[in-house]
């Protein structure tokens, strides 16, 4: 809430957010009905956006207001989650919807996009404030941010933001050269890279554990962690997207990007303040000290796999290359795993397990944190006792868990494994914000906290792409797993080279 | 009543509570019975008061608020049963499992024993954390025999609706020694929250210095919330020593309940009105939208006071300036 509203009761409510208009490129895709329609109609209904607010949505399609507000009215009643659909808050949110159909690559559409601006700058006193949100092709960013440049619409009286969605860049050089483009009208404070993993709210409570608590931080290093271990795994395939799929696999799709930025966020040293360019300088300096491998390096160090075939309760599950739009004899990881080193005094010689793929048996986001075994056994236990871990769950249900040993009750010395359980829909009643509302809140409010900073996209380049050359020159034995199962052998191996085994999830 | 109600004998209770919940657990799944309590809660309810509704609501706040809860019966006949009893508030995290307790101690007391409550109740306030006491019924609220239980209190909540008079409920909270909560303040919250968020970007605000009327409607009469919304806006909208006048007007809305308030000055024209179909209606000059106007059940009054144990800064100020004008109007 600005500073000078007589009407703040910071201890009772939030504050509220500026005027503005979001224009949304790509409009009349999935991402604008499932996700960012939800989002921001949910914001308003929490009274969180301005009365004022207004969405103008871009598309080729040619479409009436009405009919764009008929089709994101359907959108955000099939897709609002874990909230109630109200018809007057939809009413009136809607009266702030508008529709253009135009060509991202002519230059009528952004005069026309001006006027429209201005008209509704007018009407619904925005402020001249607008975040454009590029829902496009990754190919469209450097266009869009041309075309509005050219139109003036990059600079004016308010403040003009511009959203990009993964991926930013397919290697380190195509990186730069996007951020070159969009950098020609956008400074680079005013773009904002949305990663939506660090919109969850497990993820910003990692910081919240790590530096908000005392007594977590002096057990926050090499030793007493042994290893950690960082899975992202989904139950399903690439469900008709294939032929993105192809371009992009596991390793660029999710590690070079979510997995790398929700690493950084759990070795990261603590920052001086929480302004997002000193949280956002301490998870570049992390990325910047992940190892790089050298190429004689990779082998050791990550895995690829692809799923084949597999007959899976009763149906049968295709394999990746019989998905459409994909090549028969297809090269591309649908898993990926890696062992990451951070090279810096807190973390030398920790390995970092990480791994993510499709088709796996569950659905899960989870970062474990296994502590070293206690030095002695004094217990004397012929088995090995269960180790000591700190589960961060990042989905499906967002919390943290803590299992440690204790005696059994009874005479004699027994040991058991207990978890001590935080769940986050169960510990506070409030509903956890989807990542996409707590993102657009901070883009319209201009918190770029949780935003992925250019100079953080070429570090996590710089780790990934010898691993992605690598992989290029390599001609693998695909499919090495079954749909279904954890993964390809290869991962265990590289695990087990350490003494350590991937986590039973 | 300490002579008939022994606080060892609850604890001790207490801990074969958490022995059998432990036994109940499965052996297969290995996972312990977890104790939740992030404070004390002391319930001070009339014998006659619905058991079921304070039991809802305590069920409704463990999640957000878990606590060690002490509902204190007053029975006011003489000869009414000293009896305590306790039990646990579970709910099943991720899975189903049962995993998280709380616990809860019921004790009826005869009004008359009222004076020895504090005995009791203090060994059995968990340690190290805060001690709320939520005190139902006016009678009680105002009651000398508990002072002790207030002084021990870190805040002290109750809802000045239920009071026979506005000035009455006000007076006696803001010559409170203890922190204090109103859950008739409470409910102004979705309101002072629309109110804010709709002036809060620079064009507004700029002109809240303009700002030369400011408005509330209520049915009468009318109740404590009146009066803590005109000191509120009071208090807003104070340039050093002066005061924007600020009117109370009477609506067609039910005794006691708010209808809208607006403010009106140069290039502002701003205000919230309750919707007839339901909600608000939220004006800055000639942009109007809906927002949802819930009413709220005590459990979500209770969260939000709950969620304050330290300074409430802005209640604290406009306490005793809604004291005084609702003793100004009563004469």
């Amino acid at each position: 809430m600005a500073a000078n509203n007589p009407f703040a009761d910071p201890a009772r409510y939030e504050s509220g957010t500026p005027d503005c208009a979001v224009v949304i490129f790509g409009a009349s895709g999935d991402l604008t009905r499932r996700k960012l329609m939800p989002a921001l109609y949910r914001l308003m209904y929490e009274g969180r956006l301005s009365p004022n607010f207004a969405v103008i949505g871009v598309s080729r399609s040619p479409l009436s207001d009405d009919a764009f507000r008929s089709r994101m009215e359907e959108g955000v009643r099939r897709h609002l989650e874990d909230a109630p659909f109200d018809e007057d808050i939809w009413r009136s949110f809607a009266e702030g919807v508008f529709y253009m159909a135009g060509d991202i690559h002519d230059r009528d559409s952004y005069q026309r996009l001006r006027s429209l601006l201005a008209r509704i700058g007018d009407t619904r006193q925005t402020a001249g404030n607008v975040l454009f949100y590029l829902s496009t092709q990754p190919g469209q960013y450097a266009p869009v941010a041309d075309g509005l440049g050219e139109a003036g619409l990059a600079r004016t009286n308010g403040w003009r933001r511009l959203v990009v969605e993964k991926p930013f860049g397919h290697d380190l050089a195509s990186a730069r050269e996007l951020s070159a483009r969009l950098q020609r009208h956008f400074p680079e404070q005013e773009v904002y890279r949305i990663d939506h993993y660090l919109g969850k709210e497990t993820v910003q409570n990692i910081l919240a554990f790590r530096f908000g608590n005392g007594i977590f931080e002096p057990l926050w290093n090499r030793r007493y962690i042994d290893h950690v271990q960082i899975t992202a795994a989904e139950s399903i395939g690439v469900e008709g997207r294939g032929g993105y799929y192809e371009d992009a696999g596991a390793l660029r799709d999710m590690i070079q990007n979510h997995l790398l930025q929700v690493m950084a966020t759990v070795t990261m040293e603590p920052s001086a303040t929480f302004e997002p360019d000193a949280v956002r300088d301490e998870r570049a300096k992390l990325l910047r000290s992940i190892r790089v491998f050298e190429p004689g390096e990779v082998a050791e160090h990550a895995v690829a796999g692809q799923y084949g075939p597999a007959r899976i309760g009763g149906a049968d599950v295709p394999g990746y290359r019989e998905e459409p739009d994909v090549r028969p004899d297809s090269q591309t990881d649908t898993y990926a795993a890696v062992t990451f080193f951070v090279d810096n005094w807190r973390w030398a010689g920790v390995p970092f397990y990480v791994r993510t793929g499709k088709q796996l048996p569950r659905r899960v986001t989870e970062i474990a944190i296994q502590f070293r075994d206690a030095p002695h056994r004094v217990f004397g236990q012929a088995g090995h006792l269960p180790p000591d871990l700190l589960i961060l769950r990042i989905q499906p249900e967002e919390g943290i868990s803590l299992k440690f040993v204790s005696k059994k009750p009874g005479t004699g010395m027994q040991l058991r494994p207990v978890s001590m359980d935080f769940n986050y829909g169960s510990s506070f009643g409030e509903r956890s914000p989807s990542a996409y509302e707590t993102l657009l809140l901070d883009a319209i409010r201009g918190d770029a906290t949780l935003y992925t900073r250019q100079d953080m996209v070429e570090a996590s380049w710089r780790v990934v792409e010898p691993i992605v050359k690598h992989w290029a020159g390599e001609t693998f034995d695909f499919p090495n797993y079954a749909a279904g199962t954890w993964g390809p052998a290869a991962a265990d191996r590289m695990l087990a080279r350490r003494g350590h085994a991937w986590r039973r999830m | 009543m300490t002579a008939a109600i022994d606080p060892e004998r609850i604890l001790r209770d207490l801990a074969g509570l958490w022995r059998d919940l432990g036994q109940q657990d499965d052996p297969e799944s290995r996972d312990g019975v977890l104790r939740a309590c992030s404070m004390t809660l002391v319930v001070v309810a009339d014998g006659g008061d619905d058991p079921a509704g304070i039991g809802e609501t305590l069920a409704g706040l463990m999640r957000d608020h878990p606590s060690r809860a002490i509902v204190v019966r007053v029975h006011r006949e003489s000869g009414a049963p000293l009896a305590a009893r306790v039990l646990a508030q579970c709910w099943l995290p991720f899975g189903g499992r049962k995993q998280i307790c709380c616990e809860q101690v019921e004790i009826d007391c005869a009004q008359q024993s009222l004076d020895g409550l504090a005995a009791v109740v203090l060994p059995l306030a968990a340690a190290d954390l805060p001690v709320v006491l939520w005190l139902r019924n006016p009678d009680l609220a105002a009651a000398p025999e508990l002072d002790a239980l207030r002084m021990l209190a870190t805040k002290v909540i109750i809802d000045s609706r239920d009071w026979q008079t506005p000035a009455a409920a006000l007076d006696w909270l803001a010559a409170s020694h203890t922190r204090a909560g109103d859950l008739a303040w409470t409910r102004l919250t979705p309101w002072r929250m629309l109110l804010a968020h709709a002036v809060d970007n620079p064009g507004v605000l700029g002109r809240i210095a303009g700002v030369a009327q400011a408005r509330v409607t209520a049915g009468e009469p009318f109740g404590s919330s009146a009066w803590y919304l005109a000191a509120w806006l009071k208090h807003c909208l104070r340039r050093g020593e002066c005061l924007v006048p600020v009117r109370l007007e009477a609506s067609g809305a039910p005794p006691g309940a708010i209808s809208g308030l607006s403010l009106r000055g140069s290039g502002l024209d701003a205000s919230v009105l309750s919707a007839p179909e339901g909600g608000a209606a939220v004006r800055i000059n000639a942009v109007e939208t809906r927002s949802p106007l819930p009413a709220l059940p005590d459990a979500a009054l209770l969260r939000e006071e709950l969620a304050i144990t330290g300074p409430d800064p802005v209640y604290e100020a406009v306490l005793p300036l809604a004291a005084k004008l609702a003793r100004e109007a009563a004469g």
